[in-house]
C-alpha cells in the first residue's frame, strides 16, 4: 500500500460492463515531504474524493477486492487520510 | 518480503470497512533512502523506530484483518531483533 493524492478525476465515456457508475480518480504518490512524485495513476474509488485528498493506495490483485462484487482493477482507493504523523 | 523501518503512522477515520480499526503505519525499506511513502497494515504493534518485515501477500492481509478477500496485501508481519549474514 502506499499514500497518494487525489489530483483528478477519470471519465469514461464508453466502458465494459463492471466500469459502469464506477468513480476513477488520478492520484500521484506523494514523498515524504508530502509532496506529489512521479507519475500519475488511475484508481477506483468507493467514494467521490476532492483533489489534494491524501488517500491509502492498494494494488495488484487486492485492489479488486475493495469492492463487491470485485471490480476488474489494480489499484483502488482504500482509505482517506486525515493526517500523516511522522516520527 | 522486505526489511523495513516504521517511521510514521497514518490517521485515516474513513476506509474501507475491512480495514476499520486497523493500524496503518508509514514504513521505508531499508535500502531505500527516498521515494514515495509506503504503508502497512500492523499486524504486530511495531512503534516508531521499530525495524520490521513487511509482506505484500494477500494472504497475510487475509491474516490481519480476517477477512477472505480482503483489500490489502501490505502487511507488518513481524518486528525484527537481529539479523546476522552468513
Amino acid at each position: 500500500m502506499k499514500l497518494a493524492k487525489v489530483v483528478g478525476t477519470v471519465v469514461l465515456s464508453q466502458c465494459i460492463e463492471p466500469f459502469r457508475g464506477q468513480i476513477l480518480h488520478l492520484t500521484q504518490d506523494i514523498d515524504e515531504h508530502l509532496e506529489p512524485m512521479g507519475e500519475a495513476e488511475v484508481c477506483a474509488t468507493w467514494a467521490a474524493l476532492r483533489e489534494r485528498d491524501a488517500v491509502i493506495v492498494e494494488v495488484a490483485r487486492e485492489a479488486c477486492n475493495a469492492f463487491d462484487p470485485p471490480l476488474p482493477v489494480d489499484a483502488a482507493i482504500v482509505g482517506k487520510v486525515d493526517e500523516i504523523r511522522l516520527g | 518480503m522486505r526489511v523495513c523501518r516504521v517511521i510514521g503512522h497514518v490517521v485515516a477515520s474513513s476506509k474501507h470497512p475491512l480495514l476499520a480499526g486497523q493500524k496503518i503505519m508509514v514504513v521505508r525499506p531499508e535500502d531505500e533512502a527516498s521515494g514515495a511513502l509506503q504503508v502497512a497494515v500492523d499486524g504486530v504493534q511495531a512503534g516508531i523506530g521499530s525495524k520490521v518485515l513487511v509482506v505484500q501477500s494477500g494472504a497475510a492481509g487475509a491474516e490481519v484483518t480476517g477477512a477472505e478477500r480482503p483489500p490489502c496485501r501490505s502487511v507488518i508481519v513481524g518486528i525484527i531483533d537481529e539479523e546476522a549474514a552468513a
